[in-house]
């Protein structure tokens, strides 16, 4: 090999400039977006950016000492300009996060202050709330002002936490929805392999003539609308729909499955939709093993089966770790499929953190569902190659 | 070995069945001139795709969509292209790096990408506006745009490049009169791609768009949680028809690309 030669050589920058637009995107769009996100997961200004005054008044104190003077007033501005700006309901929400209540408290003391009944802030205070007459409610603010905190992340695999009235509440919902996700995902994975094998096996040992019209009728699947396919299982999956009537008529079933809005019913859609992401790997890899090992395997003397455990199977390995990774990695990250096929106990990451960000509004809780999203997926990913390695070992330690 | 070919086929046999059965069963149906979703289908008509092109809030859908889709799709198919030819000049260690880089919107799950574009379009004021919306379609298109346009290149003879650059050629005049009438079966195939990726998307989509901006997918997807009726699946045959078609046109256009170096 001689060095890189540039088909532009004589203007090297001018084609580097090609790549300007695409860039700028990748790092504008995608980049800055996830560091976004990540940031959010630890980091997170809205109480800090709600609450100046109060924050500074508080500066230094603690809850043991007498609550320094200029903080109600302090408060009573940063309400009514939080209100104003409709940047308050967010920073009521974090609040709420560590001491349950705490939102409507908030909430109806900047209603009754933006009526502006009343100059007395004090008295004001204490007639939307006798929480403020306790430390307590001024040393969450305290709290929730330093914009770093593992809260979120602590309230994911917390199985409670402590509320304003003493009660514990149960959040552990979102630690079901990680293990949830990743068992889907497992699952779909684990089904890909062993449909999408023999098809991949068939397509790269079908005669000549067969091969084309194989190839189109596996992977037209592919191209076909996500949505499109996840609307089709809706359809065919519902009570007396189409698989309910095959199955009666040929006698598997006497009564209607009940497969849409179940597990079940997320798998067979998973797996249909992710097998194509399986199959072109896995055929890739075996299209490239030299058809004369498995020959002189049969040559030798061993049976077919065997000749296929031994040396065809470990070769393909690498294929098929390519192509589970793909798919555990596309599964893990899906929302369309279990959102219209599942029921509620089968929705996962993906779906809660959409959820939470448009309908709670609890940007920095689904920025850190999402950033466990990412590592969970990157961990899964690593787990499934290494199994896939040993597995290759014990095959070849096993001939 | 014959064993093995046989339990492989026999399996193979049913994995086909199962990756085509619920696209050939759902199609009839769209044509169903009964109420419900049922088999038998009590006769055809073509009253449920009428009931869908006559009705307000699908056409309405389809306009945005298809604004959307083409608008994202130019941008995709320049930024790809441009991207593609600029990764062939960079030496090899510094591709492979960018090329993860351009990978990037295509390798974050979409709801974090949409989270993540939902927190800064707010900052820059372009949430539920078309123009944040064509800038993230055109995103999360452009990298299958580099790809196809990319693969096209690595068969390519680019000693042609060196021939225009000795005969006095400038970038500008290698790319436009040189390159892309070399690759415009790619160059067509990746805004076909990015065309389509944009018709279907839907999850980014739900995180910066505004209810005036609804889109086929995003009112097909309120639909399926709502109620089932025919216009449902009648949109929904539509939307696999038109990527199925499509898609084979990508088929055609690759190998006709395949195909070209031998013509000329």
């Amino acid at each position: 090999m001689n060095g890189h030669r540039s088909p532009f050589s004589a203007n090297p920058l001018a084609a580097t400039g090609f790549l300007i637009p695409a860039i700028v995107a990748a790092l504008l769009l995608a980049a800055l977006p996830l560091a976004l996100v990540l940031s959010k997961a630890f980091y997170d200004t809205q109480v800090r950016d709600a609450f100046p005054q109060t924050l500074e008044a508080l500066a230094g104190w603690e809850a043991s000492a007498r609550l320094p003077d200029s903080a109600p007033d302090a408060l009573a501005h940063d309400l009514k300009s939080a209100y104003a700006d409709q940047t308050l309901a967010g920073a009521a929400t974090k609040l709420n996060e560590r001491s349950s209540g705490l939102r409507s408290v908030i909430m109806g003391t900047a209603r009754r202050l933006a009526r502006g009944d009343g100059t007395d802030i004090a008295a004001t205070l204490q007639q939307s709330s006798p929480l403020w007459a306790e430390p307590q409610i001024w040393a969450t603010i305290q709290a929730a002002g330093k914009p770093f905190s593992l809260v979120n992340l602590g309230r994911v695999f917390a199985p409670s936490v402590p509320a304003a009235d003493g009660a514990a509440r149960t959040i552990g919902v979102y630690g079901d929805m990680l293990v949830r996700t990743l068992t889907i995902s497992l699952g779909v994975t684990l089904l890909t392999i062993l449909i999408g094998y023999p098809l991949a096996y068939t397509l790269t040992f079908a005669p000549p003539g067969l091969k084309r019209p194989l190839f189109l009728l596996s992977f037209i699947p592919l191209w076909m609308s996500l949505l499109g396919r996840a609307a089709a299982w809706v359809i065919l999956l519902q009570k007396n729909g189409v698989v309910d009537t095959v199955a009666q008529t040929l006698g598997l079933a006497s009564e209607p499955l009940g497969l849409l809005y179940s597990r079940a019913g997320v798998y067979i859609a998973m797996t249909h939709v992710l097998l194509p992401c399986f199959v072109y790997p896995c055929y890739s890899a075996m299209a490239n093993i030299p058809r004369n090992h498995v020959t002189a395997a049969l040559s030798l003397g061993a049976s077919g089966w065997r000749s296929f455990r031994i040396v065809f199977l470990p070769q393909t390995l690498g294929g098929v770790a390519a192509g589970a990774t793909l798919v555990f990695v596309l599964s893990m990250g899906f929302y369309l499929t279990p959102a219209l096929v599942g029921g509620p106990a089968d929705q996962m990451l993906s779906y809660m953190v959409s959820e939470i960000t448009l309908k709670i509004g609890d940007a920095g809780m689904a920025s850190t569902l999402a950033a466990l999203l990412i590592l969970t997926m990157l961990i899964g990913a690593l787990a499934i190659h290494l199994a896939v390695h040993l597995l290759r070992r014990l095959l070849l330690l096993g001939a | 070995m014959k064993q093995v070919n046989a339990i492989m086929g026999l399996l193979a046999a049913g994995a086909l069945l199962f990756l085509l059965m619920p696209i050939v069963t759902i199609l009839p149906i769209a044509l169903s001139s009964g109420d419900y979703i049922s088999y038998p289908l009590p006769g055809l008509s073509l009253r449920w795709l009428s009931q869908v092109a006559l009705h307000p809030g699908w056409r309405e859908a389809l306009a945005n969509s298809i604004f959307i889709a083409l608008g994202s799709a130019m941008l995709a198919t320049l930024f790809g292209t441009l991207a593609a030819v600029g990764l062939v000049q960079a030496a090899p260690r510094q591709a492979r790096a960018l090329r993860g880089l351009l990978m990037l919107p295509v390798a974050i799950p979409s709801v974090v990408l949409g989270l993540g574009l939902y927190f800064l379009l707010a900052r820059a004021g372009l949430l539920s506006t078309y123009t944040g919306l064509i800038l993230a379609h055109a995103t999360i298109s452009f990298p299958l745009v580099m790809v196809v346009v990319g693969a096209s290149l690595a068969t390519t003879d680019l000693v042609v490049i060196r021939a225009a650059q000795s005969l006095g050629a400038g970038w500008r005049m290698i790319f436009l009169s040189v390159l892309v009438p070399m690759l415009y079966p790619a160059i067509l195939a990746g805004f076909i791609l990015a065309f389509l990726n944009s018709f279907d998307e839907v999850i980014v989509t739900m995180f910066i768009a505004g209810p005036e901006q609804n889109t086929v997918p995003r009112v097909l997807f309120a639909n399926l949680r709502d109620r089932l009726d025919p216009s449902v699946v009648a949109v929904t045959v539509l939307m696999l028809l038109l990527s199925a078609l499509l898609g084979l046109l990508l088929q055609l256009l690759a190998r006709w690309t395949q195909r070209r170096p031998a013509d000329q």
